[in-house]
């Protein structure tokens, strides 16, 4: 009977911890959407947003849910670490190009993908 | 009369086993790496067969003596870096893969032509003794050649011919010849390395030449002083000419035996070299920077780059095993690492190889 109830707290708890990494994960794409979204995106809010996950990823204590805002993270972090390192000056367009190869090859998933491109598009200068 | 047919049968298994001796892989009847050995003008081969002292032969493997690497000439490599041994690369292809082979044959016109086959074909190129030693030469070329080569945040490289032996026989066992949509040539080559390598997919680019985030160590082998990197110029000046090498549409730029061969090691170094220094190695220096020093956990973490959720996942763990943290136990982070798919697959591989090899390769 103990080891039933371990077995079925057990089950609950991973449950939840997946249902919460999920959460997680879909607030922070809801976040990546809103931001591909707008016309007014400057560099100043894609790097605070970046910085922002980048945080959550070091401060998350549960393995599941680190594992999961972690690797969000790094399915963004180069197009972020373009405009950090350009700092004041724009990044060139071929270096935009790059970044975007580099990024799109870390990425797990086709929607971010598509949005961190969207996001790129709007930041780096036109061809 | 019976013993006449006891004699023609005792030949018969005779010549089974001189088949078997002769080829590694694939059949006696096609000796088209035997024939491009002896005769192509490819400057890799004529370097080859030059600094070898390579002769044609009448195949057989000619390791019976139990030493393989007397048959080749040893190459002048800086006795602390080593190389692979031949006899770890003839166990390697001896090793079942299962994978579609692509020989590459040259029409009188000089354009390639493709012959595909099966997994169960009976007509694949056979790897012969010679094609062994020119696999042997290639790769420690390229080893040796990336050995000190600059890359972009002020350190030289060091690749550690254990590392890339077990990746060379995890991905293909050697056999250039073997590709498939996921992966083409020896080291499984896929779009993206050859795009970070060289230039990038004109369709992304709106037709403009725009160079990759690793061209910079190709450019570096151009530049190098390096004797073991002359080989590979022409190789890498050639793909210059060239505004981008799909390894999926010209798939023979990247599995003949002329120049494929060496072309899909450079990149497939390569490329290990961007994701180690620049992607990884780059995240691993910026949130802990005395473990980057460490290269086998630079190089554990690099492999871990090569599974199912790529260099995203290497990144990841960088976070989540707490590499930054004062109390990392390097010890259990390793131990760690090493139940990652891609490294337990390669252990794997690397015990098969293990079973064939006895005690001849000293890599294992």
């Amino acid at each position: 009977m103990i080891v039933l109830s371990t077995v079925v707290c057990f089950h609950f708890a991973w449950a939840n911890a997946n249902a919460d990494k999920a959460d997680l994960v879909t607030v922070e794409k809801a976040e990546l959407a809103k931001l591909a979204a707008r016309s007014d995106l400057t560099v100043k809010d894609w790097l605070r947003f970046v910085e922002d996950v980048d945080v959550k990823c070091s401060n998350e204590t549960v393995a599941i849910k680190q594992t999961a805002v972690c690797s969000f993270y790094y399915e963004i972090y180069k197009i972020g670490e373009l405009f950090a390192e350009a700092q004041d000056q724009k990044p060139t367009w071929d270096q935009c190009m790059r970044a975007g190869v580099t990024s799109d090859s870390l990425s797990v998933n086709e929607s971010v993908k598509k949005l961190v491109n969207r996001i790129a598009d709007r930041l780096c200068p036109k061809k | 009369m019976r013993v006449s047919l006891i004699f023609q049968v005792l030949i018969f298994s005779l010549s089974i086993v001189a088949e078997g001796n002769q080829c590694l892989q694939g059949s006696q009847k096609n000796q088209r790496f035997k024939r491009i050995l002896e005769t192509s003008n490819a400057y890799l081969i004529k370097e080859f067969r030059a600094s070898t002292g390579f002769k044609s032969t009448q195949g057989g493997l000619g390791c019976s003596s139990g030493n393989c690497s007397t048959a080749t000439k040893p190459l002048a490599l800086p006795g602390a870096v080593g190389e692979i041994p031949k006899e770890c690369i003839q166990a390697s292809l001896k090793r079942k893969v299962p994978q579609i082979s692509h020989e590459c044959k040259r029409t009188p016109e000089g354009n390639w032509r493709l012959i595909e086959h099966s997994k169960r074909s009976t007509s694949k190129p056979c790897f012969d003794e010679a094609t062994v030693n020119y696999t042997h030469y290639i790769t420690n070329k390229v080893i040796s050649c990336f050995q000190g080569l600059p890359m972009q945040n002020g350190v030289t490289e060091a690749i550690d011919p254990a590392v890339l032996y077990s990746k060379l026989n995890n991905e293909s066992g050697f056999n250039f010849t073997y590709s498939y949509k996921g992966g083409v040539g020896a080291g499984q080559l896929t779009g993206w390395a050859v795009q970070e390598m060289n230039v990038l997919d004109p369709r992304r680019t709106k037709g403009k030449t725009v160079k990759g985030g690793g061209r910079f160590i190709l450019d570096n082998i151009l530049k190098s002083n390096n004797p073991q990197c002359a080989g590979l110029k022409p190789v890498i000046e050639n793909d210059f000419k060239f505004k981008y090498h799909s390894p999926r549409q010209i798939n023979c730029e990247w599995t003949s035996m002329e120049t494929g061969w060496a072309r899909n090691l450079i990149y497939s170094v390569g490329y290990f070299s961007f994701l180690k220094h620049q992607v990884i190695g780059k995240e691993l220096k910026k949130r802990a920077p005395n473990l980057y020093k460490d290269p086998e956990l630079l190089n554990l973490l690099t492999l871990v780059g090569y599974g199912p959720k790529g260099s995203n996942r290497a990144l990841t763990l960088i976070r989540t095993l707490g590499l930054g943290g004062s109390g990392a136990n390097l010890a259990s982070i390793k131990s760690s690492l090493k139940q990652e798919v891609y490294l337990k697959n390669t252990a794997g591989k690397m015990a098969e190889v293990k079973t064939i090899a006895g005690n001849s390769c000293r890599l294992l």
